[in-house]
C-alpha cells in the first residue's frame, strides 16, 4: 500500500504541534531535502514575531518606500531631455521648477524646467499630458511665457520647458517702482489683455498670482505657467483631478474649493483678487471680503512700505471707494455669473473708469451683502466653533477630578495649545467659507495627537478619549476606536476600577461600539460591571446604563433593556440633570415603543417632550428622535392627526437642523411616507418613500435593516397602488439583502410575508402561499408564534386563504392574529381592522351573511375614523352593499352602493364584476 | 469570472466603499502618526488606491468578500508599484542626491525590495495554497482582522488562525 505524500501544509501543521524531539524525527524522515530544508526554514520563520515586512502593515510599508521624489534627486548636471539643469529655481507641491539650458546650433537657449512630481506611467495620461502640452505650445503671446517644449523622460518622469523670464512678481515691481495709481492701472490692464488672449485659446491659468505675473526690465508682462496647474494635475482621472487640484488658497476662487467646474471665470476671481492687492498695496487676507478702500488705514499704509500710494489714508480711500472697490467686488463674486463675463470685460470697465466713465459694476445691495455674509459664514463659524465647544465639552468631563488644581489649569492650558495647533495645521488661513468641516479637524486632530510624544500620560490619555468623544459625537466611530485603541493601554496603566476615567473609556468604546450595530460587544464590555455602574450615581454610570440598555434591547434581551434605561432615568432625575434625564427618557420612549408597549411608550415620550419644553433648550438629533417617538406612539394608538403632525414637526426641525444626509432625517422621512402609504395616500406619500429610501441608503448603507424598511416601504406604495408585481419586486430586492447579509432582523420576515400578500393579490397563489410559510417559519424562530409580528405574518395567511377559497382556515387565522392584536395593547389598530375586513370577507363567501354584516357594520365607522383616505374603506363598504343586499335591506344596500362608488379607489384594485354589481345596487331603489 | 461581471447590485458599491475608503484612510493616518514623512500625507496613499478602483468605474460589488478581496488588490498593486519605483530610481545611478536621510533610504530600499520578494512568494503561495493567499490579502493588504477575514470568507476563525499561520511561515520562508 502506498501512503499518499503527505502536502507541504499538513506536514507543517503535523510538525508545529510537535514536541522538539518529536519534529527533529518527523524532519528527519523527510524523503525530499529540499522540501525538508522548505519546512525547516518554515518552522524557523513561524517561530519569529516579525512581520511580513519590516516597517509593518502594508500602508507602513508603502509609506516606508516613498513616494519617490524625483525632482529633488536631481543634481545640476542632470539631463532632462535635451536639456541641462543648473539649479532649483523653486518647489511647488506638484512640481519643482529648474534653471536649464541647452546648446541649439551654438546658442545656448535659457529655460525654466518644471518637472512633475510623479511618472506618468499610463499610456492614458500621458497622452493627455501630450494633448495639454500641444494647445499650450499654440498659445503665442507677447505677454505671456512660452512653452518652449514638454514631453516625458525614459524614467516617466514628464517635464515641461518655458520660456525663462526674468522679472519681478507686479506687486513687487509695482512697489519697487513707486508706482502711482494709474501706471498700476495700466500694467493690469496688460495682464488682463494677456489673460483674455489666453481664454479665446480656452486655456485657462486656474492659479493666477503675483509670483506668476511678472514684470520685465522693459516694464513688459509676462504671464507664467498658463495651463500650467491643469498640465500638473499629477493623475489625469477626473476622481483624482478633484482630489489635487492645484491651487493657491489666497487666490482661488469659490469653485475651486468646492471643487466645481473651474472656467475663465476662475481667473476672473483670481485678476479681482490681484487687482485689489495691486491697489491697496497690500495682499488681501484671505476670507476678507472687505472692499479695497476700507482696507486702507493709516497703520496700514505705514507697515506696507509701499510709498508710491498715496500717503494720506483718506485721500487713498477717497479715490479707491467707488467704482474700483465696485470692479473688484464684482470680479471676486463668490457665484462665477456674478463676475465680469471675461478678463476682456474686467480691462474694459477700468478703461470706463479711467475715462471717467460709469462702469458697469455696482454696489451689490444690503440684501446681497447680507446673503453673502451669511453664505461665508455659516460653514466655518458654525464648525470651528463648534468643533472647539465639542472638544471642551468632552474634556469637561475628561478632564477628572484632577488632584490639585494646578494640574487641572496645566491640563486645560496643553487643551487649549493643543486645539491651536491643529487649527494652525487646519488652515485657519483659510476664508472662513472653506475651512474644513468637523470631521476634517477630528482627523487633523487625531493626526496630530497621535504623533504628538512630548504630552505627558494622563493629559495623553485625557485628550485621547475627548477626542474620541468627538469623533464619535460626528459619527467617525473608525476614527473613535483608533483613538480608543490608542488610550486604552494608558488607560490600563494608569487607572483602574477606582478611577473614573478608567469607566470613562470603557463606557465610550461600549458606546461606540453600540453605535455600530455591534450589540454583543458592547454588551460584553458592560454587562460584567453591570452593578459597578448602578452604583456610580454620575454621568458616567448614567451614560454608561444607558448603553447597556440600548444594546441589551437591540439584542432581544427586552425587560432587561427597559429596566436599565429607568434605571438610568431615575439616577438622572435624582441628581437633577435635566439633560441626562432627557436622553434616558428619550432612550426608553423609543425602547419602549420598538417593543411595542405603545401606550407606555408614548406616555414617556409626552414626559420627555415637557421635561425638553420647560429646559428651554435648542433642538438636536434627539428632540428629533423624540418627535418620532411620539409620531409612531400616536400612529399605533390610533390618533392619526397627532401623528402626521408630529412626523411633519419632526421632518421640518430636522430640515432646519442638518444640511447633510443623517440618521434621524432618514429615518423621519421614511416613517412619515410610510405613514401615508397606511394611510392609502399614495401620491403623496411617494416622494417621502422614494426619498426616504435613498437618505437611508446613503447614511446607512444599503444591507441596513432600516433601509430594508424603507424598501418594503416603496413594496407597499406599489402595493397600494395595485402594482403587485412590482410590489413584489421591491419585496425581493429586499429579501434578497437579507439572505445575501445572513440578516436576522424582524424585517426579513416581514418581506417575505408581504411578498406573499403581493403575490396573492397578483393571482400567483402558489408562490404566495411558499413566501407566507417560510415567512411564518422565520417569523417563529425570531419571536415565538405569540407575537404581533408573528399575527402579522398570519393575517396575510388568512388573506391569501381568502383568494384560495378556503375560508374555514382563513376565518381560523384571523380568530388566531386578533386574539395576539388584543394583548398588543393596542398598536395594531389598522391591522385588527383589516383582519377583521379579512374575517368578513370568509364569512360573506360561507354565505354566513350575518355574521358578515355585523363585523362589517361595527368596522366601517372605525376604519373611517383611523384611516379616512384609506383603500380598504372602498372594499368595506362594498362588501357591505352586497351583504345587506343578500339580506334585502335594498335602500341600506343602495347607500352603501352609492357611498362606495363615491370613494373612488386606485381603478386597478376594483374587481369589475363587482363594480358592476355595486352600479346596479346603487341604481336599485 | 471577473468581480466586473458579477450581477450588478444597484447601490451597495458606494456604501461599501465609504466604509473601506475610511478602514484604509484611518490605516493611514495611524501610519501618519509613526512617522511623518514628506511625501506621504495621510489621504494620499488611499487616493491613489480611490484612482486605481475609480479608472474601472463600473466595478459592482456583490458581497462584502468581493470588495474587500479587490482593496486588497488594489493595495498590492500600489505596494508594488512604489516599490519597483524606488529601486528603478536608486538603480539609475544618476539619483546621487536624496531626499529621505540615508537610514530611511536605507528602510525604504530594504522594504521595496521585501515588497517585491512578499509579491513573488505570494503568487507562489497562491499555487499551493489559493484559500491561505488570499487570507493573506485580506489581512496584510486590506487591514482585516483575522476575525473579519473569517466573517468575510465564511469561514470559522480556527480555520483562518491555521491559514494564516501557514500562510506566514511559507511567505517568510521564501522572503529570506
Amino acid at each position: 500500500m502506498v501512503e499518499a505524500t503527505p502536502t507541504l501544509r499538513e506536514l507543517f501543521e503535523q510538525a508545529v504541534n510537535l514536541p522538539a524531539g518529536a519534529r527533529a524525527r518527523l524532519l528527519a524522515e523527510c524523503p525530499d531535502p529540499a522540501r525538508r530544508a522548505e519546512l525547516e526554514r518554515m518552522l524557523v520563520a513561524d517561530a519569529s514575531d516579525d512581520d511580513l515586512l519590516t516597517p509593518g502593515d502594508a500602508a507602513s510599508a508603502a509609506s516606508a518606500i516613498g513616494d519617490t521624489d524625483v525632482a529633488a534627486a536631481l543634481p545640476a548636471g542632470s539631463r532632462i531631455g535635451p536639456f541641462e539643469l543648473v539649479e532649483v529655481l523653486g518647489e511647488g507641491g506638484s512640481s519643482t521648477v529648474f534653471r536649464a539650458f541647452r546648446e541649439a546650433e551654438g546658442v545656448r537657449q535659457e529655460v525654466a524646467i518644471k518637472l512633475l512630481a510623479r511618472g506618468l506611467y499610463t499610456a492614458d495620461a500621458q497622452r493627455q499630458f501630450r494633448r495639454e502640452r500641444e494647445a499650450l505650445a499654440r498659445l503665442r503671446h507677447p505677454g505671456i511665457a512660452r512653452l518652449i517644449e514638454g514631453g516625458i523622460t525614459d524614467n516617466g518622469l514628464a517635464y515641461i520647458a518655458l520660456e525663462l523670464v526674468d522679472g519681478l512678481p507686479i506687486t513687487h515691481y509695482a512697489r519697487d517702482h513707486q508706482l502711482t495709481l494709474r501706471p498700476r492701472l495700466a500694467l493690469f490692464l496688460q495682464v488682463c489683455h494677456a489673460v483674455q488672449a489666453a481664454h479665446r485659446a480656452l486655456i485657462v491659468h486656474r492659479d493666477l498670482k503675483p509670483s506668476n505675473v511678472l514684470v520685465t526690465v522693459d516694464g513688459e508682462i509676462k504671464l507664467l505657467d498658463f495651463g500650467i496647474a491643469r498640465l500638473l494635475d499629477d493623475d489625469l482621472t477626473d476622481v483624482m483631478r478633484t482630489q489635487h487640484r492645484a491651487l493657491t488658497p489666497a487666490y482661488a476662487a469659490p469653485e475651486q474649493f468646492a471643487q466645481d467646474d473651474v472656467t475663465t471665470a476662475t481667473d476672473v476671481y483670481a485678476l479681482g483678487i490681484l487687482l485689489g492687492e495691486l491697489l491697496t498695496g497690500r495682499a488681501r487676507a484671505a476670507g476678507d471680503t472687505a472692499t479695497p478702500s476700507s482696507r486702507i488705514d493709516a497703520a496700514a499704509l505705514a507697515t506696507t512700505g509701499d510709498p508710491a500710494l498715496p500717503s494720506a489714508a483718506a485721500a487713498m480711500r477717497r479715490k479707491l471707494r467707488g467704482d474700483l472697490d465696485n470692479i473688484v467686488l464684482k470680479a471676486t463674486a463668490t457665484e462665477p455669473e456674478r463676475r465680469y463675463a471675461s478678463a476682456g470685460a474686467l480691462a474694459e470697465d477700468i478703461e470706463r473708469h479711467l475715462a471717467h466713465q460709469p462702469v458697469l459694476a455696482h454696489p451689490p445691495s444690503r440684501w446681497y451683502r447680507a446673503s453673502r455674509f451669511v453664505a461665508r459664514h455659516r460653514g466655518g463659524v458654525v464648525t470651528t466653533a463648534g468643533f472647539l465647544l465639542a472638544v471642551f465639552a468632552a474634556l469637561g468631563i475628561a478632564v477628572w477630578q484632577a488632584r490639585v488644581a494646578r494640574e487641572q489649569a496645566l491640563r486645560a492650558n496643553t487643551a487649549r495649545d493643543f486645539l491651536v495647533s491643529v487649527f494652525q495645521s487646519a488652515g485657519a488661513d483659510l476664508p472662513r467659507d472653506q475651512r474644513p468641516t468637523a470631521d476634517d479637524l477630528v482627523r487633523q486632530a487625531s493626526a496630530r495627537l497621535l504623533g504628538q510624544d512630548s504630552l505627558s500620560e494622563p493629559m495623553r490619555a485625557d485628550l485621547l478619549l475627548a477626542l474620541a468623544k468627538v469623533a464619535r459625537s460626528i459619527g467617525s466611530y473608525d476614527q473613535a476606536l483608533i483613538l480608543l485603541d490608542h488610550s486604552d493601554p494608558l488607560v490600563e496603566h494608569l487607572y483602574g476600577p477606582a478611577d473614573t476615567p478608567w469607566w470613562d473609556a470603557r463606557v465610550l468604546r461600549a458606546a461606540v461600539r453600540e453605535d455600530q450595530a455591534h450589540d454583543t460587544d458592547a454588551i460584553g464590555l458592560l454587562s460584567p460591571v453591570r452593578t459597578g455602574l448602578l452604583n456610580r450615581h454620575d454621568r458616567i454610570g448614567i451614560e454608561g446604563l444607558r448603553v447597556l440598555g440600548r444594546a441589551l434591547l437591540h439584542d432581544g434581551q427586552i425587560s432587561e433593556g427597559l429596566a436599565l434605561l429607568a434605571h438610568a432615568r431615575e439616577i438622572a432625575a435624582q441628581a437633577q440633570w435635566p439633560d441626562a434625564q432627557l436622553s434616558a427618557s428619550i432612550d426608553e420612549a423609543s425602547a419602549l415603543l420598538d417593543a411595542e408597549h405603545f401606550h407606555d411608550g408614548l406616555a414617556r415620550a409626552d414626559a420627555a417632550l415637557a421635561l425638553w419644553k420647560s429646559g428651554g433648550s435648542g433642538t438636536n438629533a434627539r428632540i428629533l428622535e423624540l418627535y418620532e417617538s411620539v409620531a409612531l406612539g400616536a400612529e399605533a394608538s390610533g390618533d392619526m392627526p397627532r401623528a402626521e403632525n408630529a412626523y411633519r414637526t419632526a421632518i421640518t426641525l430636522g430640515d432646519r437642523f442638518f444640511d447633510k444626509p443623517n440618521p434621524p432625517q432618514a429615518w423621519n422621512v421614511g416613517m412619515y411616507g410610510s405613514f401615508l402609504i397606511a394611510q392609502g395616500r399614495f401620491a403623496e406619500a411617494e416622494p417621502y418613500a422614494l426619498r426616504g429610501l435613498e437618505l437611508r441608503r446613503k447614511v446607512f448603507g444599503a444591507d441596513d435593516p432600516r433601509t430594508l424598511y424603507a424598501v418594503a416601504a416603496m413594496g407597499k406604495l406599489r402595493y397600494g397602488q395595485g402594482r403587485y408585481l412590482d410590489a413584489a419586486d421591491w419585496y425581493t430586492q429586499g429579501i434578497d439583502t437579507c439572505a445575501r447579509v445572513a440578516l436576522k432582523r424582524l424585517v426579513c420576515p416581514r418581506l417575505l410575508g408581504l411578498r406573499g400578500l403581493a403575490y396573492g393579490a397578483a393571482g400567483q397563489l402558489g408562490k404566495a402561499d411558499t413566501d407566507l410559510h417560510a415567512a411564518l417559519d422565520a417569523q417563529r424562530a425570531f419571536g415565538g408564534d405569540t407575537n404581533p409580528n408573528y399575527a402579522y405574518v398570519l393575517q396575510q395567511l388568512a388573506d391569501l386563504r381568502v383568494r384560495q377559497h378556503r375560508y374555514l382556515e382563513a376565518i381560523a387565522a384571523t380568530d388566531r392574529v386578533l386574539a395576539i392584536y388584543q394583548t398588543a395593547r393596542g398598536g395594531m389598530i389598522q391591522a385588527e381592522l383589516t383582519t377583521r375586513l379579512i374575517r368578513a370577507q370568509a364569512l360573506f363567501a360561507l354565505d354566513r351573511n350575518d355574521e358578515a354584516l355585523r363585523e362589517l357594520l361595527d368596522i366601517a365607522p372605525k376604519y373611517a375614523a383611523a384611516v379616512p383616505t384609506g383603500n380598504a374603506r372602498f372594499t368595506i363598504s362594498a362588501l357591505e352593499a352586497r351583504a345587506l343586499a343578500r339580506a334585502r335591506r335594498k335602500d341600506e344596500a343602495a347607500a352603501a352602493a352609492r357611498f362606495a362608488l363615491a370613494i373612488r379607489p386606485q381603478p386597478t384594485i376594483v374587481d369589475p364584476l363587482v363594480m358592476a354589481e355595486l352600479v346596479q345596487l346603487a341604481s336599485n331603489k | 469570472m471577473s468581480v466586473a461581471s458579477q450581477v450588478p447590485t444597484e447601490h451597495s458599491t458606494d456604501a461599501l466603499f465609504v466604509t473601506v475608503y475610511a478602514r484604509l484612510k484611518a490605516m493611514a493616518a495611524r501610519q501618519l502618526a509613526s512617522r511623518r514623512s514628506a511625501t506621504l500625507y495621510t489621504t494620499e496613499l488611499v487616493h491613489e488606491l480611490y484612482v486605481r478602483m475609480g479608472q474601472r468605474q463600473p466595478l459592482q460589488f456583490e458581497h462584502p468578500a468581493q470588495f474587500f478581496s479587490y482593496a486588497a488588490r488594489a493595495m498590492r498593486h500600489l505596494l508594488l508599484n512604489r516599490a519597483r519605483d524606488r529601486l528603478r530610481l536608486c538603480a539609475g545611478g544618476q539619483w546621487l542626491r536624496i531626499t529621505l536621510d540615508d537610514r530611511d533610504m536605507r528602510l525604504a530600499i530594504d522594504t521595496a525590495e521585501q515588497a517585491l520578494a512578499l509579491d513573488a512568494a505570494l503568487d507562489a503561495l497562491e499555487q499551493a495554497d489559493a484559500r491561505a493567499a488570499q487570507v493573506v490579502e485580506l489581512r496584510y493588504f486590506a487591514g482585516l482582522s483575522l476575525e473579519q477575514v473569517g466573517e468575510n470568507l465564511g469561514l470559522a476563525r480556527r480555520t483562518i488562525d491555521r491559514d494564516w499561520r501557514f500562510a506566514r511561515a511559507f511567505i517568510k520562508a521564501r522572503m529570506e
